[in-house]
């Protein structure tokens, strides 16, 4: 089947969801037409009796602005470019004003108290057809506007889009702290969060369990590169493997029962399955190369990982039962560091392209068509994918020091969101529970 | 279902299939059907390349006397002589050189035609054995090429010398530390780092040393000898080092 009549497939079940009334109202993300959508957000009104929350009003709508804009998914429209003098509601919001400054969506708030927490009233609209499809009230604790805001993020993604958002997902990296390097997890725009890993030296290559409730990374506390695992709740600290040379890359299953990673302890880097508690199950790989970095298959079947065994690093899907793996990369000489897509459709890794440079890749295991999401930007590497499927976080040197970028899948919207240091490593946490 | 809008919704897919399926945006591209146009609609002529329109995909694309270098056109060549001031000749296309005798190399490389290349003798390490006596120090470096774990010949004469002295200390006992430059993932360059020791302890063992008297340990892209991002700084980070205990 052409690439051509698999879009029209595609386009055929996008109508038959159409008519059920699922499409979403910005239109095919995926699409090859696909135009960011714009959408008007509002300064929050206060409520009477919330008048003292101006400034928390404020960094409300800031930040809300900020998450739809770094989805690539909407064009989030200058608050100068408009007046917002009519209503809240449908019946007095004036929709031919919003039609006229170019908004397809709009998004208007009001700011509340209620028993001592902040309330917001969220209104969202399609313009052109003058229309309330979301009308919710979102609550949170007066000290986290922050969360309140990702929330409120969340709840006009999925109006706008049919599909979850991942405002309140978090992202787990490794940063240059005083010749040290230690994981920190931060919220996905950067913000918030902060050093989850103290002492150790070198703490390196940190990824979340399918809960999001703890990470395993690798460090080098006690003088050897051993596999650790860190409860975030308590900050408790589990050695899971020990063994002679390196134990590094582990990535929990997602049904959380076994730990992929990769040991030297024969002699020559492999990828083995060990038991939740660091026991050994099982040799998964046997070749004179390297063969490293294993990612789970969402639903747990099969690992993707980088070989030498061919001469140079390329990737390979195996059976995370073992078996014989399949070479999936035959363009270029240098590709590493595979992550899966929510579906198990795509894989993202990093290449060094014809030019020496590394970029960022996707390739769809349906078709082997690989495409590029980077160029000319510096070098980035080391990409994990949102558990949404539509974005991924990689680490870049386009501005000097490694800094990580937020992107949606063909590259089209990038923003940096670190900022000073040495970043490396992310790992996109799953949805919370 | 509302009937009539089903039927709307399928004509208009049918409707597109016949009229044929939209491209990708310039620059990106599936075939060269997709670099005819830049984003404006002007009239180009680029080649589909990784995804990417370039100038070229293959050499044919080029003019005569030229050949495709990563998307580009450049001069081919077979000796630098044919390209032009501060060029070279590499891959047969004329390329910028790497050195010259205003701008030299550092870390211990020369300047040859410009290039950045190891001293004839020694190949720059920080123990240099001479052939007449045998001179023990309690460290030694030896370095290694890109992506590469096997021993060079400098490197060997470096452990050639090293396993003679622990040889006659019977009390040392060694550490190898591999490491990379920091091209490359943290992953990946933690197992190069990893074969790179595992190729000197190798060595140093078929040598006669007994493999319990050496312990190795990867710290990958993690501990730069040089921190900067020049050729000569990348070839003197990728590297073992050999350290008495």
């Amino acid at each position: 089947m052409t690439r051509c009549s698999v879009l029209v497939l595609a386009l055929s079940l996008l109508a038959a969801g159409a008519a059920l009334g699922q499409a979403p109202i910005v239109g095919d993300i995926e699409g090859k037409e696909f135009r960011p959508f714009p959408i008007a957000v509002t300064e929050l009104r206060l409520a009477p009796g919330a008048e003292g929350h101006k400034s928390a009003a404020q960094q409300l709508v800031k930040i809300v602005r900020a998450d739809l804009d770094l989805t690539g998914a909407f064009k989030v429209l200058d608050p100068k470019s408009f007046i917002d003098t009519d209503g809240l509601t449908q019946s007095t919001v004036r929709f031919p004003d919003w039609l006229n400054i170019g908004a397809a969506g709009l998004v208007k708030a009001q700011l509340k108290e209620e028993g001592g927490k902040l309330a917001v009233e969220l209104h969202g609209f399609e313009v052109a057809s003058a229309k309330e499809g979301l009308t919710k009230t979102v609550s949170g604790a007066k000290d986290d506007v922050r969360g309140l805001a990702h929330a409120l993020s969340d709840e006009i993604y999925r109006y706008f889009t049919g599909e979850p958002g991942v405002f309140r997902t978090r992202i787990a990296f490794v940063r240059k702290v005083q010749g040290e390097k230690h994981v920190f997890v931060t919220d996905i725009d950067g913000q918030g969060g902060g050093q989850v890993t103290k002492g150790g030296g070198l703490n390196l290559l940190p990824s979340f369990a399918p809960d999001g409730r703890s990470l395993v990374f690798t460090s080098y506390r006690l003088d050897n590169p051993d596999l650790y695992e860190l409860a975030l709740g308590d900050g408790s600290l589990k050695r899971l493997s020990s063994r002679p040379g390196l134990n590094t890359g582990g990535r929990i299953s997602p049904d959380g029962s076994k730990i992929a990673l990769t040991l030297s302890q024969d002699g020559n880097s492999e990828i083995y399955l060990l038991d939740r508690g660091g026991g050994l199950l099982k040799r998964l790989t046997s070749s004179w190369g390297i063969d490293t970095s294993p990612a789970w298959s969402p639903d747990g079947a099969n690992i993707a990982f980088v070989s030498s065994r061919a001469g140079n690093p390329q990737l390979y899907v195996m059976g995370s039962s073992g078996g014989e793996p399949k070479r999936v990369t035959f363009q270029g000489t240098y590709n590493q560091t595979p992550a899966y897509s929510p579906r198990g459709t795509h894989l993202a890794f990093t290449a060094r392209d014809e030019r020496n440079v590394f970029d960022i890749f996707v390739l769809d295991l349906r078709t082997n068509q690989i495409a590029r999401v980077t160029q000319d930007q510096g070098n980035n590497e080391e990409p994990s994918i949102a558990p949404n499927g539509r974005m991924l976080v990689f680490s870049t040197t386009r501005s000097g020091a490694r800094q990580l970028v937020v992107s949606n899948l063909d590259g089209t919207k990038q923003t940096v969101i670190t900022t000073g240091g040495e970043h490396s490593s992310p790992s996109w946490g799953p949805f919370v529970k | 279902m509302n009937r009539a809008l089903l039927l709307a919704l399928l004509c208009a897919t049918a409707a597109l299939a016949v009229a044929g399926c939209p491209g990708p945006e310039y620059p990106k591209c599936e075939s060269d059907d997709h670099c005819k146009k830049d984003k404006t609609g002007r009239a180009i002529n680029e080649h589909c390349l990784f995804g990417q329109c370039q100038q070229c995909a293959k050499d044919s694309h080029c003019s005569a006397g030229q050949k495709c270098n990563r998307g580009r056109c450049e001069k081919s060549c077979t000796a630098d002589t044919q390209c032009g001031a501060g060029q070279m000749c590499e891959d047969a296309s004329c390329v910028p050189v790497q050195c010259t005798d205003a701008k030299p190399c550092g870390g211990g490389l020369q300047c040859d035609k410009g290039r950045c290349v190891a001293p004839a003798s020694a190949g720059g390490t920080t123990t240099t054995p001479t052939p007449t006596a045998l001179t023990c120090e309690k460290k030694a470096r030896v370095q290694f090429d890109f992506n590469m774990h096997d021993l060079r010949p400098d490197a060997r004469e470096v452990l050639d010398n090293f396993a003679k002295c622990l040889a006659q200390n019977a009390d040392w006992r060694l550490r190898i530390e591999g490491h990379a430059d920091e091209r490359g993932t943290t992953d990946y360059n933690l197992q190069l780092g990893d074969n790179r020791a595992g190729s000197v302890r190798d060595y140093l063992v078929r040598l006669g040393v007994a493999k319990a008297r050496v312990a190795t340990i990867s710290y990958g892209e993690e501990k730069p000898l040089v921190a900067s991002g020049s050729e000569d700084a990348w070839a003197q980070n990728r590297r073992a080092e050999l350290v008495v205990q």
